[in-house]
């Protein structure tokens, strides 16, 4: 349950307010308490005092009439004239209303004990009562013993009023301290009443006391619960919009409900959530806004470079037109000189052309020697294999000689003795036919050295015929080169001449080259002082971009 | 002349006795006659008193079921002469490495007539006796060695002075596995 801030004020002085008209009350009738216990005490007191005041009255009243009696008595006895008046009858009116006295005191005192305020008071009462009965039995003793005595008066019996007015005298006195007494007994009442006033005033003062510091409790109480109720959400509530203020958009208030900080609440809820969106767009936005600057920035900064290198292009292709401008001329100087040489040239490969011709006549006859040359030594070859035909025979001759001793020498040694001197013969024999075959072995060798020879000098007559051949073909090639190189050469030199006309108009162009590349190059340095200028404003926007970044930093979300 | 010369003739006298010594006794030693021939880059020697006649190889003909060192047979003088190859009698590789040059030599036998196949026939060898090694293998006569060779003339060791020493042919006891 809810209660409105407004109400819980309200009901807080409204319970303060009730607080303070019961202790009003209660202290009023408290002090009504007070007063009608002391109207009672004073009444009931003041009315025993009067009482008992005529009480003594009478009885001295009464006293005072025996006494008038028997002092008429005694005066009559001595003779004097005394008025004679009826001093029984007055005496018996005042004694009756003395016994009425006594009985309403009696009545009264027994009444008032019943109904006493404290045991004190009803204590009082009852000594009060019973010196009251006391006193009214030495009372009616008095009264009986007066009785007789006027009796005795009205009778004129001086005697017997002598005799008892001894005891009649006593009796009064007794009557009289029993009624001193009695008023006595009503003092220590009085003062008994006087201890229970005081006790119910202390009793009010006390218990009024404690009400009023039972209500201070109480309002301190009501204060605290409103306290409570009232200043500690207003106090999350601040620190909640101090937090927001320090840019924490994070939190939610808690406090919520249909009073009014409950409202409060909702409402901040709503306008942090609002400044949570606001901030994060702003956020999101301030971060396009940065990257898009860092974008243009660095295109900027591209474009500067790309603008740098255009420049440093367009001055490094003036520099080469210049270049191709003083090696055109070059070339056209060349040029020139390789017309000349060239015509030079023409006459060189006349010449030449003569000399190849020459050069293809003796090649002819060189071959037409070496094919001779190659026939002889084929006849000197068909020679030595006739000497080699000889040679085998020879050496089939020797080995038989080899045969022939050996068998020989065998024969002599199977003759013994005799056959020693043949022996000789056959040794000898061997002799002849070893080196012989030696002989033929070594003839063979040189033959077939020559052989070797006469085949290599074949070949080598052979190559020498080719290559007078191929040199006869190669010097006809030469001479055909030569005259297609002079052709060449003068196509050359007409050539030549086409560049010299060509090279001409190419500086032409290029002067005009070079213009544009002025103009470029004007229009490059107007490019490169307006990307500065693009640059250093990207750059502006980039730091004003990354301030707002820092502001947007600020709301954490 | 001192002492000292004297001395140095006396040993040379003396040394020159002791030389003639042994130039008398070689002269008065024993000489064998040896036919040396070449099978491949071995020399044998044969003894020249076992050789009829030295040939000139010719084809022989072949007989089948005969060992491997019967080469063949040929025809000679009439009469039929079994050829036998020294290089497998003698338990080495066949020979007939030189072709056409090679050479029979007909020995003087009394059985079936036997000729030698060498692959040549380089010359005639007057040994020395003293100066021939006995194989360890030879016996005391020829014939009735263990093996073929019988002894190995040394290099040097001829009258006439030609290098070349050669293993003696123990002809005997190689031709005893083709002799009844």
């Amino acid at each position: 349950m809810s209660i409105s801030i407004a109400n819980r004020i309200l009901l807080g002085f409204a319970v303060v307010t009730a607080v303070l008209i019961a202790l009003g009350l209660y202290a009023t009738g408290q002090i009504g308490t007070v007063r009608d216990t002391i109207d009672r005490i004073v009444s009931r007191d003041l009315m025993v005092m009067r009482q008992l005041d005529d009480l003594g009255n009478k009885a001295r009243d009464l006293g005072v009439q025996r006494r008038n009696a028997v002092i008429s008595v005694l005066m009559r006895e001595h003779g004097r004239s005394v008025p004679d008046e009826d001093s029984y009858v007055v005496w018996s009116r005042m004694a009756a209303a003395t016994d009425g006295l006594f009985a309403d005191l009696v009545r009264e005192s027994a009444e008032f004990r019943q109904d006493a305020i404290s045991v004190d008071r009803m204590a009082a009462w009852d000594r009060l009562n019973a010196t009251l009965k006391q006193t009214l039995q030495v009372y009616n003793a008095y009264r009986d013993s007066s009785d007789a005595q006027l009796k005795a008066v009205v009778a004129k019996d001086f005697e017997k009023v002598e005799a008892s007015n001894e005891e009649v005298s006593r009796l009064y006195e007794a009557t009289i301290a029993g009624i001193e007494r009695t008023r006595s007994a009503l003092d220590g009442s009085v003062v008994a009443g006087q201890r229970g006033v005081a006790e119910v005033y202390e009793f009010s003062r006390f218990s009024i006391l404690l009400t009023l510091a039972a209500g201070v409790l109480l309002s301190v109480i009501v204060t605290w619960a409103i306290s409570r109720a009232v200043v500690r959400p207003v106090n999350e509530v601040a620190a909640f919009v101090e937090r927001v203020g320090t840019g924490d958009l994070t939190g939610r208030i808690a406090v919520t409900g249909q009073d009014e900080i409950g409202r409060l609440g909702t409402t901040l809820n709503a306008m942090v959530g609002g400044l949570s969106d606001l901030a994060r767009t702003n956020r999101s936005a301030t971060a396009d806004l940065n990257a898009a600057a860092a974008e243009i920035r660095a295109s900027a900064q591209e474009q500067a470079a790309s603008v740098e290198e255009q420049f440093a292009a367009v001055q490094e292709t003036a520099a080469t037109v210049d270049e191709i401008t003083h090696s055109g001329a070059q070339i056209s100087k060349r040029a020139t000189d390789v017309i000349a040489t060239a015509q030079a040239s023409a006459q060189t490969a006349r010449a030449g052309l003569r000399a190849a011709s020459d050069t293809a006549k003796a090649m002819d006859l060189i071959r037409e020697q070496g094919e001779a040359v190659a026939g002889n030594i084929v006849a000197l070859s068909e020679k030595t294999q006739a000497i080699g035909e000889i040679i085998t025979t020879v050496n089939d001759i020797s080995e038989r000689t080899h045969l022939l001793s050996l068998n020989a020498a065998i024969e002599a040694a199977a003759a013994g003795e005799s056959g020693r001197s043949f022996a000789i013969v056959a040794a000898e024999m061997k002799l002849l036919a070893d080196q012989a075959k030696a002989a033929t072995v070594q003839v063979r060798s040189i033959l077939s050295e020559i052989q070797r020879g006469i085949n290599s000098s074949v070949m080598l007559t052979e190559e020498a015929v080719k290559r007078a051949a191929t040199g006869k073909t190669r010097t006809d090639a030469t001479v055909r080169t030569i005259e297609e190189m002079a052709a060449r050469v003068d196509e050359g030199v007409q050539t030549f001449q086409q560049i010299v006309a060509s090279t001409n108009q190419q500086q032409l162009g290029i002067e005009q080259v070079m213009g544009a590349l002025q103009n470029i190059r004007q229009a490059s340095q107007q490019t490169a002082a307006g990307t500065r200028e693009v640059e250093m404003a990207s750059a502006n926007l980039t730091e004003l971009a990354q301030g707002l970044m820092t502001l947007a930093e600020r709301y954490r979300l | 002349m001192n002492e000292t010369e004297l001395y140095r003739s006396l040993l040379d006298e003396r040394s020159a006795a002791l030389a003639a010594r042994g130039r008398v006794a070689r002269e008065v030693a024993e000489h064998r006659d040896y036919l040396v021939c070449a099978l491949s880059t071995e020399r044998y020697g044969i003894a020249l008193g076992a050789i009829a006649t030295v040939l000139p190889e010719r084809p022989c003909t072949v007989l089948p079921g005969a060992p491997a060192a019967l080469r063949g047979i040929i025809s000679h003088a009439g009469i039929i002469v079994s050829v036998i190859d020294l290089g497998l009698a003698l338990g080495g590789t066949r020979g007939g490495g030189a072709g056409q040059s090679g050479h029979l030599l007909r020995l003087r036998t009394d059985g079936p007539a036997l000729a030698l196949a060498v692959d040549r026939v380089i010359r005639l060898a007057s040994i020395e006796a003293d100066a021939i090694t006995a194989s360890p293998a030879a016996g005391p006569h020829p014939g009735l060695g263990a093996e073929a060779v019988s002894g190995y003339a040394p290099a040097g060791s001829e009258n006439d002075g030609v290098a070349g020493g050669f293993a003696i042919v123990d002809l005997p006891r190689l031709l005893r596995p083709f002799l009844p």
